[in-house]
């Protein structure tokens, strides 16, 4: 039992900091962020025997995280519509051609892309986090997230489209959010 | 995704994190996580012929450990009726927490309110389900006192008795005391049950708010009452409770009721 709690405390000193960026990222509110890492850790550790076991236990964790931060009760209609109730096919609607090299406007204005992440849902900035902060693979995304790799493509492909919106949309001057 | 966006974004993602507070990394892994772990709900059957047998020594440490509900900050031992506004807001506390955690969002009209201090309890029914909101009406894990629990509605009581008795504990760093833990009893209460005491080991009482054919009463800390004062039309009785089964996980255990 004490090298179980010990490890536990281990595992905390070791990830605590991890999981509360990338909760910051994702809820844009740090102190949502600490609130859902407080959560996310009293739930790892009410299962801390079985969890230690596991082979990676900060993915579990990371897990619980990103659903606790994705169960607002103001935002879960429209996250299961965007998430779980796409298909590939949907993906083709409005696509955003990720690999081309088209200017995101005046990205040299760091600040605003930092203003405009914030107007991102919950649910996009979650891709974009998980991809690009936390490298994720998109299948490993998908699979956090349970849902498709193409759910993920469109989720970011969408979250791009909006942040180009919000770059070149002269509310973003104003640090409003567009539509 | 281009390369040049890619990198613009990763720089943002950096950029906004340098106005995140160390403090709280440092608050994160200070917490104690394993005393926050709430503990399983309690329930027990409505009547029994006698209690489980306790072992003394465990008993005694335990009431030894817990000085019974004595005055904490904050907490009052004796309920008064909340304002609908303070409802108001320790449903919308627990409704905060239920929406992190699974239990279902309360609605509709408590059948029993109880305002003790800062803190306010409801008890919303639902067919043969109801749900106990405690809460000091605080949203943030790290000032928040709520604690939604789930009991069965079962067959009412006799007029003079208590029935269907329910309770447990759990812990929220906003509940009062450093320990952060609370203990509650609720049931259905006979029609003729017009007020309901809890006595603990040191001789001090938690009167408990009887409303709607309910009784309930809550306190900090992790004492259990060693006997239950029931009031009905006919006079006064007392009797003990169950101690040892009712602090117990696994089967049920009998809880007091009044003796004719």
């Amino acid at each position: 039992m004490g090298s179980s709690a010990a490890s536990f405390d281990e595992f905390v000193r070791a990830h605590a900091g991890g999981l509360l960026r990338t909760a910051c990222l994702i809820t844009w509110d740090d102190a949502e962020a600490e609130d859902l890492v407080q959560e996310c850790l009293l739930r790892v550790s009410a299962r801390w025997r079985r969890v230690q076991a596991m082979e990676r236990p900060l993915a579990y964790a990371r897990r619980i995280l990103v659903n606790l931060a994705l169960a607002g009760r103001d935002r879960r209609s429209r996250q299961r519509a965007e998430l779980v109730g796409q298909d590939l096919e949907d993906t083709n609607d409005e696509r955003v051609d990720l690999s081309a090299e088209a200017p995101l406007g005046a990205l040299s204005q760091r600040s605003e892309l930092i203003d405009a992440l914030g107007c991102l849902t919950k649910q996009q900035r979650t891709v974009l986090v998980l991809r690009y902060f936390e490298d994720l693979s998109e299948a490993q995304v998908a699979d956090l997230l349970g849902c498709s790799t193409g759910t993920v493509k469109s989720s970011a492909s969408r979250g791009v489209a909006r942040l180009r919106g919000l770059l070149t949309s002269p509310t973003s001057e104003t640090g409003v959010c567009g539509p | 995704m281009s390369y040049l966006f890619e990198s613009e974004l990763r720089t943002a993602f950096a950029v906004r994190l340098e106005t995140l507070s160390p403090e709280r990394e440092a608050r994160l892994c200070d917490f104690d996580y394993r005393s926050r772990v709430r503990r399983r709900r309690r329930t027990w059957a409505a009547m029994g012929t006698g209690g489980t047998a306790l072992t003394g020594g465990l008993l005694a440490a335990i009431l030894l450990l817990s000085s019974g509900a004595s005055v904490a900050e904050g907490w009052t031992a004796v309920p008064n009726a909340p304002s609908a506004a303070a409802v108001a807001a320790a449903t919308a506390a627990c409704n905060w927490v239920n929406d992190r955690t699974g239990p279902p969002i309360l609605s509709g009209t408590p059948v029993l309110t109880d305002g003790r201090g800062s803190y306010t309890a409801a008890i919303y029914v639902d067919g043969h389900v109801a749900h106990i909101c405690i809460s000091n009406g605080q949203r943030r894990a790290t000032g928040i006192a709520t604690n939604t629990r789930i009991l069965s509605v079962e067959a009412a009581p006799g007029p003079d008795q208590l029935g269907n008795p329910s309770g447990g504990g759990g812990s929220a760093p906003g509940f009062p005391g450093s320990s952060g833990q609370e203990q509650d009893v609720q049931g259905l209460a006979g029609s003729d049950v017009s007020a309901v005491t809890f006595k603990f080991a040191d001789k001090s009482t938690v009167e408990a708010t009887v409303q709607n054919g309910w009784y309930f009463a809550w306190w900090p800390g992790d004492s259990w009452p060693t006997s239950v004062r029931v009031t009905t039309s006919t006079g006064t009785l007392t009797s003990p409770m169950a101690v040892a089964a009712c602090r117990s996980d696994t089967t049920g255990c009998v809880f007091a009721r009044p003796k004719p």
